[in-house]
């Protein structure tokens, strides 16, 4: 993480939410896991089992989480998209996240407005939470498709032929062979002491 | 719902890679490359708005959306569902990339319940016949999440039972909500644009 420069208030945005939830599994698991107990608050009985398994499932999903945000926070996603093509993911599927990627940003600013437009009107006094939901993800699910038409039109007109190409181009170079080496070490470590564990 | 990063063992995420890879290759072969745009711009759709909070009592309940994936795109669903999962997994840590192989069964097998469901529409288009196909669709494919969720927990390891149940009981909020929201935003669809539930 240090040797990546990933700011460490992004790392803290990422991964609190899921600290958060990891914690609060951790603490189920002490007190109703079973086994040999290991301290009684009160009448709260923590297990020895339970509290183990919590921290190696906590250390587990932090390490895993962030050899993740390394791999991806460090690299262009054009080049990301064009590693999973030569990974031989099928190509349908790196098309539509490659697709996909570029209309999320376009329906976050629509849904956004959409809200807005609803709250300006009053939703949640006069009409219900759910019917209020229900309208902004049909209008959002009918610009879609209504979008996704005028989206296919567009691209056949300038020569989309149903193939997918990735026009970014990179060459590895002798560090990143060293880089890969020292990734697949850890990635093999964190995999194999999963298995084991 | 989705199992967090770390919490199954490997053995049971390699099983779960295994499905998925065999589940993937069966459904792409049938995706046409002509629908790729319109399964991508759904995809971001359905990711967008499964981030939309619905408020239930005192608390709020994030949307599901899978079953209405799998009514709009049928067995396209699933590839829709991966990306959506991967996206979700990168972009905001929930799920992650060991479980994603066990995340995308949770998540893509109701969505062909629903699609599975969805097609007694052509018994007939009364509108009482389709808001109650609508209702048990919804109903059926948040409850298979949810259990599907429950017993790959279950499946972990026997300390994760008490935690199983209580998720269980936990999704019984999620479950009504997602019934309501399908049932509206169908019955939005069929007013607005049915050509849309055609496939």
């Amino acid at each position: 993480m240090v040797i990546s420069q990933i700011p460490a208030n992004y790392l803290w945005k990422t991964l609190r939410y899921p600290l958060a939830f990891l914690l609060l599994l951790w603490g189920f698991l002490a007190i109703t896991s079973g086994g040999q107990v290991w301290y009684t608050f009160w009448k709260i009985k923590v297990f020895d089992a339970g509290v183990i398994l919590g921290i190696i499932i906590v250390v587990r999903s932090i390490t895993q989480m962030m050899l993740v945000l390394v791999i991806l926070e460090t690299t262009p996603f054009n080049s990301t998209i064009k590693a999973l093509y030569l990974l031989k993911i099928p190509e349908k599927l790196v098309a539509i996240a490659f697709f996909s990627l570029h209309y999320v940003y376009v329906y976050l600013e629509q849904l956004r407005k959409m809200k807005t437009a609803a709250r300006l009107r009053g939703s949640g006094q006069k009409r219900s939470n759910f019917s209020m939901t229900a309208g902004i993800v049909g209008s959002l699910m009918v610009r879609s498709f209504e979008q996704a038409e005028r989206v296919h039109s567009a691209m056949v007109l300038r020569g989309y032929s149903n193939n997918f190409f990735v026009h970014h181009d990179f060459h590895s170079e002798p560090a990143d062979y060293r880089k890969s080496f020292y990734a697949l070490i850890v990635a093999i470590s964190i995999l194999g002491g999963n298995w084991l564990l | 719902m989705h199992i967090s990063e770390g919490v199954l063992s490997g053995q049971v995420c390699v099983a779960g890679y295994a499905a998925t890879i065999v589940v993937a290759a069966v459904t792409l072969r049938k995706v046409k490359e002509s629908d790729i745009p319109k399964i991508s711009v759904v995809t971001a759709a359905v990711f967008i708005t499964s981030l939309l909070h619905v408020r239930i009592g005192p608390g709020n309940v994030h949307l599901l959306l899978n079953g209405l994936a799998g009514i709009l795109l049928g067995i396209a669903a699933f590839p829709a569902i991966m990306v959506s999962l991967l996206f979700q997994a990168v972009m905001f840590g929930h799920g992650g990339l060991s479980v994603y192989g066990i995340n995308c069964l949770i998540m893509g097998l109701p969505a062909f319940l629903a699609a599975f469901i969805f097609r007694f529409r052509k018994w007939s288009n009364h509108r009482c016949y389709l808001l109650g196909l609508v209702f048990i669709t919804g109903l059926l494919y948040a409850c298979a999440t949810v259990v599907l969720g429950v017993l790959a927990l279950v499946f972990a390891g026997s300390e994760f039972k008490v935690i199983a149940q209580v998720l269980l009981w936990s999704h019984v909020p999620i479950i009504f909500a997602e019934t309501i929201i399908c049932q509206l935003t169908v019955g939005f669809l069929l007013k607005v644009k049915p050509k849309l539930l055609d496939r």
